[in-house]
């Protein structure tokens, strides 16, 4: 059962195809399945980890794993947000690593982490998601990009749909702030927004 | 999808949309190094499965155990009160990577305050604390709150404000002395336990204010929690471990073109090393470290008698051969108090967009130099 799925170009029967047999032992089809989801799967994780090196550790990690749990894959969700369940929490174990690896307290320090965590360009992507947390981003990506109802993300995060619509509405509101203070609108605009 | 409320929010959706949708991937296809992992795993597949037996056989027994102590035996009244008292924590520095915290958490050298503070639902609780004159760790452990998440996310490492989004998850706990001023150190690390999704461990290295008060003092320690308002303040008894600490003034270095470094001391606890570094001179530079290429600034690492390798958890500063005058870093000791100890210094390379050079495994490929090595007699 593939929908909601907007990112994924490959027809719903060959993916459904391909699970069946990679669960009967063929894992060559395995890679149709890498084909059809990695643009997506690195997408997500970048947004998240906001590294390269980090987001391409993490798709094949995620893919190893993915391959490895099939056997647990549902079809009553969608593979695609079964696999965002998996890169989510994946995500948040790498988070939670590097903040293990944070240094802080003394200014002199304090230099060494930021540069140890500041991004090395800065693409449009970088500077949106600059300001935001990475809760923040999960949900942007989700529900603005994939178009995920709130009910799939909640399936995909494990929390409730009436708090990820709240969290979503402050989302909206600091997007429009940020833009604002960027100069990207008038404050008549603004206003007329709130 | 709900609709946008005018242009202005449209615009942010549609930017949004073309920027994630210009992610390049940065190769063309993962297909192969990934497939070629499920085949090595699937090699080793029936080593795997012994691994799983094993250790499934050795958490039963762990379970066991546990079940075994407690229920052996009548319990009187008057210890069940003081077993709900006390309640069974799980060592936070045994979980830990840091190699001297688990082995003062296995000698017994660690203080166990068991003090708790439950608001709103959620309890903190300070599980361990160790001191050593030169480190404070301090381990956490959180109940109440339904998340794997412990830490919140630090939006300004400043003034301590943090995403407060998610009720129970923690701020940055703030440890003070008697006098109300903070516990000053060189550096501080604060975060969760990998794989225990409801401890933290804080630790305050290279203190610099704690010296005086002796080997047994008092700290107040307040940790600021998402959404509730009243501060879960501890009072804390620190007391120094007792064992033999090592304190030198070695005043010893070595030279290299115009880069020249002494160390300047080396304090050796029975739980941390400590070592200060003065340096001039420009950071040295090898021939793979040109054109694009240029070195980091100089890293020690120290090697016992024995061959044991140690190295600061210190980070890197995203610049070329950047010089640091003065440094004090602290390292996880060695297996037993060593008879030598080398300082062997090193550099890493960064390319022109400031990134490490690692190795096909992952780790930094590290550039030494032999003359500037220096070896300390410990006495």
């Amino acid at each position: 059962m593939e929908h909601g799925n907007p990112g994924c170009q490959l027809n719903p029967n060959v993916i459904k195809e391909a699970i069946s047999k990679v669960r009967a032992g063929e894992r060559q089809f395995f890679a149709t399945l890498i084909t059809a989801y990695e643009r997506q799967m690195y997408t997500y994780c970048y947004c998240i980890l906001r590294s390269r090196e980090e987001a391409e550790d993490a798709v094949q990690d995620i893919f190893v794993k993915v391959y490895q749990e099939i056997g647990r894959y549902e079809e009553r969700v969608s593979f695609s947000a079964w696999l965002y369940k998996v890169a989510y929490h994946h995500c948040l174990d790498q988070l939670r690593k590097r903040k293990r690896r944070i240094r802080l307290l003394s200014f002199y320090t304090m230099q060494i982490v930021r540069g140890y965590q500041e991004p090395p360009d800065d693409s449009a992507v970088d500077r949106l998601f600059r300001d935001l947390n990475p809760d923040e981003r999960v949900l942007l990506i989700l529900r603005v990009v994939e178009q995920y109802s709130f009910d799939e993300i909640a399936q995909i995060t494990g929390r409730s749909s009436v708090a990820l619509r709240k969290k979503y509405e402050r989302l909206r509101k600091k997007l429009v702030q940020q833009k604002a203070n960027e100069g990207g609108c008038s404050h008549g605009e603004v206003a007329e927004s709130n | 999808m709900e609709k946008w409320q005018n242009q202005t929010e449209q615009q942010i959706v549609d930017h949004i949309r073309l920027s994630i949708g210009k992610i390049p991937l940065p190769v063309d296809s993962y297909n192969e190094p990934i497939m070629n992992r499920i085949e090595q795993l699937e090699i080793k597949g029936g080593r795997r499965l012994k691994l799983l037996k094993k250790t499934l056989i050795a958490a039963s027994l762990a379970v066991f155990l546990v079940i075994g102590t407690i229920t052996a035996g009548f319990i009187s009244p008057a210890w069940a009160d003081t077993l709900k008292q006390f309640p069974v924590f799980s060592s936070v520095f045994e979980h830990t990577e840091n190699a001297g915290l688990k082995l003062a958490a296995e000698k017994g050298l660690t203080t166990s305050p068991n003090l708790s503070v439950t608001h709103d639902g959620v309890t903190l609780s300070i599980t361990e604390v160790l001191y050593d004159g030169t480190r404070l760790a301090i381990g956490f452990d959180r109940a109440g709150v339904m998340d794997e998440r412990v830490m919140a996310e630090i939006t300004n490492f400043y003034t301590h404000e943090f995403d407060q989004s998610t009720k129970g998850l923690l701020g940055l706990p703030v440890v003070t002395l008697p006098s109300g001023e903070p516990v000053s150190a060189g550096s501080s690390s604060t975060g969760g336990v990998y794989g225990q999704s409801n401890m933290i461990l804080l630790e305050l290295n290279e203190l610099r204010n704690t010296a005086a008060l002796g080997d047994e003092f008092q700290v107040n320690i307040r940790v600021p929690v998402a959404q509730i308002a009243e501060p879960f303040e501890f009072q804390v008894t620190v007391n120094k471990v007792e064992g033999r600490s090592i304190n030198l003034k070695p005043d010893q270095g070595a030279s290299k073109g115009s880069f020249h470094y002494k160390v300047k001391s080396l304090d050796i606890t029975p739980v941390t090393m400590r070592m200060i570094i003065t340096s001039e001179g420009e950071v040295p530079v090898s021939a793979e470290q040109t054109g694009e290429y240029a070195p980091t600034s100089v890293f020690y690492e120290l090697v016992d008698d024995l061959g044991n390798v140690t190295n600061s958890q210190m980070g890197y500063v995203k610049a070329k051969a950047v010089q640091h005058p003065i440094l004090d870093n602290s390292y996880n000791i060695f297996p037993r108090v060593p008879k030598t100890i080398t300082v062997r210094p090193y550099t890493c390379t960064l390319d022109s967009e400031l990134n490490l050079l690692e190795d096909v495994n992952g780790e930094r490929i590290k550039t030494y130099y032999k003359e500037l090595e220096t070896t300390i007699v410990i006495p």
